[in-house]
């Protein structure tokens, strides 16, 4: 059984052989869930703090707060159980050994179990805690609390088992379909960014007219109460994790019960249909007939195939880059806005030019976040990487084409992006041509250091993101950082902005020089799989 | 990657909801009155003489959610009709009921209000013996009376146009026979009696007062069946809201308006038996939109700082008022009520939980409210958004009275039911507003208002004979919108921080940088020694804003209150207003200020908005009376300036994990109740202390406005003016480390902004005059009916 849980862990956060990396990889973990936890508990207690004179609003609020941790929760459950329940890979490996399913099952079962309690635990405690402390509760909260993610993977975990194989299903139709996988990317993103749209521009307007606070008027707090009827497991597991309600503890037991049962005989019902169907089924040899082209096209050609046939890139590379435009647009404007508007706009006087720096920022953020749906370079190749190695092409024409063809598509986007700001007058002419200089070296540097990293690819040791993590997230905050500071001091704006490019470029120019001059040797060393 | 995309998405939501303010707000409570009485009688019923005794019977209507406080128990009383002292009925209590007990044949007006009298209704009681017939009206009059004639316009409405009125009757009698031969005995020239459809048309250009009697030819009737009418010649009897909105903000020149029905709000309609009340607006599942119903004109208030910032700014700031009855001719009101609550009060709710852990419902603006507050006279920062410190103007208007020789009578009008607590009355607005030439307002009950009257810029306007209540601000506020720009050319003596007079043009010496700037700047951040020699210096600047020649005794406002009775303000009954006229506003200095609002991102600051008002004349005459107690803590002086700072202190408080709630308020900003309690005569009970202030004079600028007080009965009880001069007090001010600095400097931006001429109040003395008392409905009614009779 442990060996067992071992492989599902190795499937789901992969296989690091070296202690020292291993122990980076965690303690990298710790920061981010730390920080994340920071800010959460941070944002929650704040608001509280806000809110708490306003009847019923803290309780609605909590609902609706853990409601959407729920809901991300599920989303997460249903693609870990897809990875552990549905992997070809790991069907076949598991097909060979004289295991019984009701052994790998149970394995998986209690794999996804603690892996929900983990993760509900960071999300859920921190919010549990700052609503204790602002409220006074007693040691018996916090003790019960500690069971809440026990009650919630019933039910959570049941809807995610129900909707695994449709899930897996869809995955695998859409895998073969790629018009019908692009007009349902395009529809759920085009969807999504409408109601995005729709939700933030109201938002916006209440900040803008500074009528934030009529958010909590008795109707709007009785809608989000009387939302409390359908977020469920949510309103179940407040009844009886925070207004102590006994009564609602067997109906929540019942149902959630019956959600496990029911999406745990259909997983295992799946479960071995799949495993039959995978062990017994070969795909036939499609016959290809091939075209003659020069090199650099068809190198060109197989990227954009890549980038647009795997289902992975079309809804987190190509679709968002589609959106960038419009997503970065609203983001930014709504920021603005609320650091322009009310008592934020007041204690941002102390910081000069903080808004045209942290539109910068958000930028960045943007694009690097969306670049990195396609930085798997050499990854995405898969089995195929013997091809790559032993075909009679250049390894750096290789390369450039693997780089330049991602990185073209995301600079296009940031473009458009920028000028939409510039035309509807969101960013400055000054803020468009630093950020668009600023932007363009965090890109270029994020992926040559994804270069790098994946070209460090070896057999059985995965790709490590520590480095590209940083420049995605860690260079661009510490740039704001230093600007805003610089700024808080009063230095001339275009100053700022020049200290700023140097240090971006700064932290781009070692790894771009590295990767053009070892490209080659790390190519070389690039294992094949057979 | 989807996950920290998902958090990018998220990051503006959670920022939003960072910028929400914290709800500190005191509640101070006022003990609210019941605000019907609901009874079956009609305006005339019969008793017969020989039943002995019977039961009176009425409930008080209280506000939704808002019980009457103690003091709104019922109680009857009882009077002869014709004023005799003839005991013709009388009323008895057996524990809490009431009985009328017939003694003698005749006629009695029964009155039933709550104990403390401010709140009544009554209907005639015929005591009779035998056959009698009573003539009614259909459509109860309001019972609520003060003027004791009801009038009847000599038009209907019918769909829209004009047509000769009829007035629909009932008959009451003891015996059926009766019906059977009843005829005509007497009518007088002006109308024609239908039996047969029991309805009287009145025909045009009759008399003043037509009436006519009934008689049977085969009964005896012991009573005298008749039915007198007031009629207003060329008025129109509204009876529906349609009717009232083509007889005011549809019709161009208005129409004379009498009113046939109470115009209630959506709670008070629904509880409502009585066939007299109407609803005010059109309910559409149960909300309102008045967009097109209203009238709407360009504010009659300076506006050089609305246009200034809108010239300069991309977020403009609408010079327009919304009013919610555009009246031009006279008004009869006949007692009925027009509550504009559907209009004015804000529509949303946030209950709030208080220091005591109450619930406290808190009226909260919506976004399709038409009524949000005065608009800015003069702000420091964005209007639009959080403004610094932010001075009122003008208000949206319940009824605007505009014309000339204009009559209001015998009207209830309130703009809302607002709870008890006053500062729910924030955006309310004011509920009538006068603006023309002999306008009239009497026997009228006026409330419930931010403002409840206000007369600027109007010449011989009087409010005789009314109950004026309920307001956050002022009961009455007067003031003139007629101003003198200061002339930047013309030269005047400053006198500098060493003693020296400089002859130099305003413009010059108020200019940054300037020895005016200098000396300001350095009265903001305390960087003087010798007091006197700073307030010589500031009194010179003042002066120079200040030419009092140009004003003097030219009265450009004249109004005259009459027997009336002032109700419970925030604030002051009667408020005397100024135009603000400090240096800031005039030439952006202490420049230190100006400096500070540019690190604030404030878009523009507007210059040479201040000047001179004209003055303005009240005499307060006869019996007028003032039932204005309030402790310092019920004195909320909020409604009258806007400020932020310390909504900012609070917040900023809460982010480093300091308590500063309290340590920054209004009354820090503007220290004006602190410093008028220091120096006002105050009655003491217990250990609380209470003010009543009849008259507030506006300081800041030069206030040459004059309250004659000679014909007052009560003016014995008035104390002399007090003077509190923020001037003297800010000189004192010393402070020795930031945080104390920072707050002096906050006092003082009032200053330069206001002006440095003192505030002046007129208090009521310490002997307790009228202390716990109410205002008599029934005094009014007796006043009305003197004048009457004359």
């Amino acid at each position: 059984m442990l060996g067992l849980l071992a492989k599902d862990f190795k499937l789901l956060f992969g296989n690091e052989k070296s202690i020292a990396k291993t122990l980076l990889k965690v303690l990298s973990l710790i920061i981010c869930l730390g920080c994340f936890i920071a800010i959460e508990v941070f944002l929650f207690t704040q608001i509280l703090n806000k809110i708490s004179k306003i009847n019923n609003a803290s309780n609605a609020f909590l609902c609706l707060f853990l409601s959407i941790v729920s809901i991300l929760i599920i989303a997460s459950n249903l693609s870990r159980s897809s990875k552990l329940f549905f992997d070809e890979k790991d069907i076949e490996q598991l097909s060979n050994k004289p295991v019984s399913n009701s052994k790998i099952i149970t394995s998986k079962m209690i794999f996804l179990f603690l892996n929900h309690y983990v993760t509900s635990a960071v999300f859920v405690f921190p919010l549990l805690i700052a609503y204790g402390k602002k409220f006074g509760q007693s040691l018996m909260f916090y003790y019960t609390g500690i069971f809440y993610p026990m009650f919630s993977f019933l039910s959570e975990m049941g809807i995610a088992l129900i909707l695994v194989y449709p899930y897996y299903i869809l995955k695998k139709y859409l895998k073969k379909n790629i018009i019908l996988r692009y007009v349902l990317t395009f529809g759920i993103l085009f969807v999504g960014s409408y109601l995005y749209s729709k939700i933030l521009g109201l938002f916006v307007s209440m900040v803008a007219s500074n009528s934030i606070n009529t958010l909590f008027t008795t109707e709007n707090i009785s809608f989000i109460i009387g939302l409390r009827r359908y977020q469920f497991p949510t309103n179940l597991l407040t009844s009886v994790f925070v207004e102590k309600n006994k009564i609602a503890l067997l109906p929540l037991l019942l149902i959630s019960t019956g959600i496990f049962a029911f999406g745990c005989s259909i997983t295992i019902f799946a479960y071995r249909y799949v495993c039959n169907f995978t062990i017994n089924f070969k795909n036939k040899t499609k016959v290809n007939k091939f075209k003659v082209s020069s090199v650099t096209l068809s190198l060109i050609k197989k990227e954009l195939t890549v980038l647009t046939k795997n289902t992975n890139y079309s809804l987190s590379f190509v679709g968002l880059l589609v959106v960038q435009p419009f997503l970065a647009y609203l983001v930014i404007n709504a920021i603005n806005t609320t650091f322009t508007n009310g008592v934020l706009g007041y204690y941002l006087t102390l910081f000069p030019n903080f808004i045209p720096l942290l539109d910068i920022l958000l930028l960045m953020l943007f694009t690097s976040i969306i670049g990195q749906g396609a930085s798997q370079y050499i990854t995405m190749e898969k089995k195929t990487i013997k091809v790559i190695k032993t075909i009679p092409v250049d390894c750096k024409k290789q390369m450039k084409i693997k780089l330049w063809i991602p990185l073209i598509l995301s600079f296009v986007s940031f473009v458009i992006t920028i000028l939409v700001l510039l035309i509807g007058k969101i960013i400055t002419f000054t803020t468009f041509i630093f950020g668009f200089i600023l932007v363009t070296i965090l890109l270029v540097t994020y992926c040559y250091v994804s270069l790098i990293e994946e070209l460090s690819i070896r057999h059985h040791k995965h790709r490590s993101t520590i480095k590209s993590t940083l420049v995605a997230y860690a260079l661009p905050l510490l740039y704001f950082v230093i600007v805003v500071g610089l700024s808080y001091f009063n230095m001339n704006i275009y100053l700022v902005h020049l200290i700023g490019i140097v240090f971006v470029s700064a932290g781009g120019i070692y790894p771009i020089i590295y990767c053009i001059k070892h490209e080659r040797d790390l190519f070389l060393d690039l294992d094949t799989v057979n | 990657m989807k996950r920290n995309l998902i958090i990018l998405l998220l990051i503006p939501f959670l920022l939003t909801l960072l910028g929400i303010v914290t709800i500190n707000t005191t509640f101070n409570y006022i003990s609210n009155d019941i605000i019907d009485i609901n009874w079956k009688y009609d305006d005339i019923e019969a008793f017969e003489l020989q039943g002995g005794r019977y039961l009176l019977e009425a409930t008080g209507v209280s506000e939704k959610d808002y019980p009457a406080s103690a003091g709104n128990d019922l109680v009857w009383s009882i009077q002869n009709k014709d004023g005799s002292e003839e005991n013709i009925a009388i009323i008895e209590q057996e524990g809490s009921r009431f009985y009328l007990k017939a003694l003698g044949i005749g006629e009695v007006i029964v009155t039933c209000s709550n104990q403390k009298g401010n709140i009544s209704r009554s209907f005639t009681a015929l005591i009779i013996d035998g056959t009698y017939v009573l003539i009614k009206a259909e459509i109860n009059s309001s019972q609520n009376n003060i003027d004791p004639k009801i009038y009847y316009g000599s038009y209907d409405l019918k769909e829209s146009e004009k047509v000769d009125a009829t007035v629909k009757f009932k008959i009451d009698t003891n015996n059926a026979t009766v019906f059977e031969d009843l005829y005509v005995k007497e009518q007088t020239d002006g109308i024609e009696v239908d039996l047969e459809n029991l309805s009287v048309k009145i025909k045009q250009n009759s008399n003043s007062l037509e009436s006519f009697t009934l008689d049977s030819k085969g009964n005896e009737i012991t009573n005298n069946p008749t039915f007198k009418m007031n009629i207003i010649n060329g008025g129109v009897n509204v009876y529906t809201y349609q009717d009232l909105l083509d007889c005011t903000n549809n019709s161009e020149n208005g129409e004379i308006v009498v009113l046939r029905k109470s115009f209630e709000s959506l709670n008070n309609y629904r509880i409502s038996t009585n066939n007299n009340v109407e609803l005010f607006g059109v309910a559409k599942n149960s909300k309102f939109d008045f967009s097109n119903d209203v009238y709407r004109f360009k504010t009659t208030m300076c506006t050089d700082y609305i246009d200034n910032w809108n010239k300069n700014s991309n977020q403009k700031i609408s010079s327009d008022i919304i009013c919610g009855l555009h009246v031009q001719k006279d008004f009869y009101g006949n007692g009925y009520t027009i509550n504009l609550h559907n209009l004015t009060y804000p529509t949303a709710v946030t209950e709030v939980i208080s220091q005591t852990g109450e619930i406290v419902k808190v009226p909260t603006l919506a976004s399709s409210d038409l009524f949000r507050g005065p608009l800015p006279i003069y702000t420091l920062g964005n209007h639009n958004n959080t403004p610094l410190i932010e001075a009122f103007g003008q208000d949206n208007i319940g009824m605007y009275v505009n014309g000339n020789d204009i009559l209001i009578n015998d009207l209830n009008l309130k703009n809302c039911d607002f709870g008890n607590i006053l500062s729910n009355l924030r955006y309310t607005g004011t509920v009538l507003e006068t603006y023309g030439e002999n306008i009239t307002i009497k026997n009228s009950k006026i409330s419930n208002g931010k403002n409840v009257v206000r007369s600027y810029s109007s010449m011989n306007a009087v409010i005789k004979n009314c109950m004026v209540s309920n307001a956050f601000n002022f009961l009455v506020s007067v003031g003139c919108n007629e101003y003198i720009s200061i002339d930047d050319e013309k030269e005047y003596d400053f006198i500098d921080l060493d003693g020296n007079v400089n002859r130099s043009k305003v413009k010059n010496y108020l200019q940054k940088e300037a020895i005016g700037d200098e000396i300001l700047n350095n009265f903001i951040i305390e960087q003087f020694s010798d007091k006197e020699k700073m307030r010589q210096s500031l009194i010179s600047i003042q002066k120079a804003l200040n030419e009092e020649t140009l004003i003097a005794n030219k009265f450009k406002g004249t109004l005259e209150v009459v027997d009336t009775m002032f109700y419970r303000s925030g604030i002051a009954s009667i408020s005397i207003d100024t135009m603000f006229n400090g240096p800031f506003i005039y030439g952006g200095v202490p420049s230190y200020v100006a400096q500070l609002l540019e690190l604030l991102n404030v878009s523009y600051i507007p210059n040479h908005i201040g000047g001179l008002s004209y003055p303005v004349k009240v005499d307060i005459k006869g019996t007028t009376k003032f039932y204005d107690y309030k402790t310092s803590n019920e004195l909320d002086i909020s409604g009258l300036i806007n400020e932020n700072i310390s909504v900012f202190a609070s917040e900023a408080g809460d982010q480093i994990g300091m308590d500063y709630n309290g340590a920054i308020t209004i009354d820090t900003i503007f220290p004006l109740k602190s410093y008028l309690m220091a120096n006002c005569p105050q009655y003491k009970v217990l250990d609380k202390t209470y003010v009543n202030i009849p008259v507030a004079f506006y300081g800041g600028s030069l206030n040459m406005s004059v309250v004659n007080v000679d014909t007052l009965e009560m003016k014995e009880s008035l104390s002399a003016e007090i003077y509190v001069d923020l001037l003297d007090e800010y000189l004192d001010l010393k402070s020795n480390n930031t945080y104390g600095t920072l707050k002096n400097a906050m006092m003082k931006c009032v200053t330069i902004v206001t002006g440095f001429e003192p505030f002046k109040f007129i208090c009521t003395d310490d002997s307790g005059y009228l202390f716990g008392q109410t205002p008599q409905v029934s005094e009014l009614v007796e006043n009305a009916k003197k004048e009457s009779s004359k």
